[in-house]
């Protein structure tokens, strides 16, 4: 493909640069621009330098409320101005406003958009991508035909990597908002500590578990190893026992740590979109025949009620007598 | 011959508006009616494909379909809407013409009617082409005051659709709703997104996407299934709607679909003696880099 430049908009700067970083990986001995657009904060003036670093050529600090409003209508008519003419690969990240934000810029350009990606390739025909369907049954390979086109990244499907700092240009502008919403109020959700994304090890918990205080001998193994805690859909979505950012699966979080530890998770092929990826996967499951044995590189069979306070023991006794 | 069918599309499209345009002026004598247009699509059955053993390939060719799940609480939603405030529900859908059963299947849940567009529509259109459609079907029924979707489908869960018919109509969308209240002007939805729940709302007519929590489905009973068999299922095809191949041919192409490596040991350690399993697991988890 010929020199065509590429857009990156994310709401997080740390989603951001993985999205410049893997813009200016793609075009790569050509001439393309890779420009950012930053949602303006106080730390913007070191945050645009950062970009510099990981890619970006422009950065484009924007001034708006659009983004923590979560209003797509206005701030995707804003890039749709940004695009211009130019037809430009349009990079976002895949979260819930980033594809609608792409959807809507998609439609006012005519444009392809192909969302909850995991790869992105360039080729003489087209830009091709990566994504799952079937509830995480499949990965599929997608053509988009034309520029320009629209592609949502899942956060954390790349490791953002720095480069040499290459001076480029910062630029600002403002965006009022002139959305057809009003945002009345935004009720913050309880979110844990460390985000999923980075985190090295997981203990993530099903509906095995059988109250929320039971969660005490969980966050004990966790602490035992420093892993953060995820959960099953329902654990959060229906039993409200953990914050909704603590979710993983096809319609929560996509992690990809060393350590995976499923405890009284069946391993839905919901649940299994979300964690594939791990390194290396441990479940605790008392019925030897759920899913999640087909998904594991070790299943303990047992009640998690006995085997959880015993693996928390033999960690911090360093699993001697083995 | 070609200008005898395109005539033919022609006076079945004016048959159709004048047939709306009927219900339109009913609708402005009681103006809490007001139609509420349900998109539901059939998905492919995500547990039931078909895995090619030698290359990994998954054809979809005779794979069985079902409602896609999201929308089974799209049209819940529609129809508690319907039973608070009046109005009816209009469940729509875009596909080959087996869509016809998942229509069926809303109507016994408790739509009122149901189109379904076919004839025209490429067997590999993409969402841009689905919402383009959907969006015709909108300006047809000319009364509807909100469009309710699914998040997103459970086979393709691209969650596009909703917010591209909203662009393409100039609509506000609440997209990620997990309560919706409607009132005369207005709705108001909770948003569930990953920053918290944003109560937002907007005028109608509206496009509203939910999330699976938003409520528990009704399922059909035997007397709804039987009181269905009488409802109407009207079909139209892309002619008939004035669109253009140009709009619904495909920009997005799917080349493969694999199933998913699994490379997973899959060892099994007997929990009956938990100390002992731990202190095995501990040392593998070791050995492998882990811990
Ligand atoms: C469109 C769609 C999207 C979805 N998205 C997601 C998603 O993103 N993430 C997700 O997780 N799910 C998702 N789901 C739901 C998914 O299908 C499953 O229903 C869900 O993952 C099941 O959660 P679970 O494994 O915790 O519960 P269950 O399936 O009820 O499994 C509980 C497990 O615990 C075991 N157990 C019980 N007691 C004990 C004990 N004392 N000791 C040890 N083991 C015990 C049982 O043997 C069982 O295997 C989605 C579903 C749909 C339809
Ligand atoms: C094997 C396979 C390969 C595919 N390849 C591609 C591809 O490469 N590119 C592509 O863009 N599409 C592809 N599709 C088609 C995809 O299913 C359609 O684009 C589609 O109908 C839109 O679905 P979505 O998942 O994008 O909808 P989403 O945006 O995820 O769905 C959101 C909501 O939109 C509504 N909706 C969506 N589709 C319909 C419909 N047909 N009728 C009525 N309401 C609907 C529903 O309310 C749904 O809950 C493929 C599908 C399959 C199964």
């Amino acid at each position: 493909m010929s020199e065509f430049s590429v857009i990156c908009f994310a709401e997080s700067k740390s989603q951001l640069l993985e999205l410049a970083s893997y813009a200016s990986k793609l075009s790569q001995g050509g001439p393309a621009q890779v420009i950012a657009i930053l949602p303006a904060g106080t730390q913007a003036a070191s945050e645009a330098e950062e970009l510099f670093s990981y890619g970006a050529t422009k950065v484009n600090v924007l001034e708006t409320d659009c983004v923590t409003k979560a209003h797509a209508d206005c701030l995707a008519n804003h890039l749709s101005i940004l695009a211009g003419p130019s037809q430009p690969l349009i990079l976002l990240s895949s979260t819930k406003f980033g594809k609608e934000v792409g959807a809507r810029l998609a439609q006012k350009l005519d444009a392809p958009l192909a969302t909850e990606c995991r790869a992105l390739n360039l080729t003489e025909e087209g830009v091709v991508v990566e994504r799952m369907v079937f509830s995480g049954n499949g990965i599929s390979k997608e053509r988009l035909l034309r520029l320009p086109a629209v592609v949502a990244i899942q956060p954390g499907a790349f490791t953002p990597e720095r480069k040499n700092a290459v001076a480029g240009s910062v630029s600002s502008s403002k965006l009022e908002c002139a959305s057809k919403l009003i945002t009345k109020e935004i009720k913050p959700k309880g979110t844990g500590s460390v985000k999923l994304e980075n985190a090295e090890r997981i203990v993530a918990i099903g509906r095995g578990l059988q109250k929320k205080e039971d969660l005490a001998i969980i966050n004990e193994l966790a602490g035992s190893i420093g892993a953060a805690v995820g959960c099953s859909r329902p654990v959060a979505a229906d039993l409200g026992w953990l914050p909704d950012d603590r979710w993983i699966g096809l319609s929560g979080h996509k992690v990809s740590p060393k350590l995976y530890i499923a405890i009284g998770i069946s391993g839905q092929v919901q649940h299994i979109a979300g964690m594939r990826d791990s390194k290396v996967v441990v479940a605790i499951n008392k019925d030897s025949g759920a899913p999640i044995a087909q998904n594991s590189d070790y299943l303990v069979v047992g009640d998690l009620y006995v085997i959880v306070p015993a693996l928390t023991k033999a960690i911090r006794t360093g699993g001697s007598g083995a | 011959m070609r200008d005898a069918i395109y005539n033919l599309g022609l006076s079945r499209l004016k048959e159709l508006v004048s047939f709306m345009l009927l219900q339109n002026c009913h609708a402005l004598h009681e103006r809490t009616m007001r139609e509420i247009m349900v998109c539901v699509k059939q998905s492919y059955d995500v547990d039931s494909l078909k895995v090619d053993r030698s290359s990994g390939l998954i054809s979809t060719l005779g794979s069985p379909k079902k409602m896609n799940d999201f929308d089974r609480n799209a049209l819940e939603e529609g129809i508690r809407i319907r039973e608070k405030a009046g109005g009816k529900v209009i469940a729509v859908s875009v596909g080959p013409e087996s869509v016809k059963e998942v229509l069926k299947e809303a109507l016994a849940i408790g739509a009122d009617t149901a189109l379904y567009v076919s004839g025209g529509v490429p067997a590999d259109i993409d969402s841009r082409g689905v919402a383009h459609i959907l969006s015709k079907v909108y300006s047809l029924l000319a009364d509807v005051d909100l469009v309710i979707m699914g998040e997103g489908s459970v086979d393709h869960y691209s969650s596009q659709v909703g917010p591209r018919v909203a662009e393409s109509l100039g609509l506000p969308a609440l997209t990620y709703a997990r309560s919706v209240e409607v009132s005369d002007t207005k709705v108001t939805a909770e948003r569930d997104m990953e920053g918290g729940l944003y109560v937002t709302e907007c005028p109608l007519p509206a496009v509203v996407t939910v999330v699976q929590e938003i409520n528990q489905p009704r399922l059909p009973t035997l007397r709804s299934i039987l009181g269905a068999s009488k409802k109407e299922i009207r079909q139209l095809s892309l002619s008939e709607l004035g669109i253009e191949s140009a709009n619904v041919n495909p920009l997005v192409t799917t080349e493969e679909i694999h199933s998913p490596k699994n490379e997973r040991k899959k060892l099994v350690l007997d929990g009956s003696k938990p100390e002992e399993a731990s202190s095995r697991l501990v040392s593998e988890l070791k050995k492998e880099g882990v811990l």
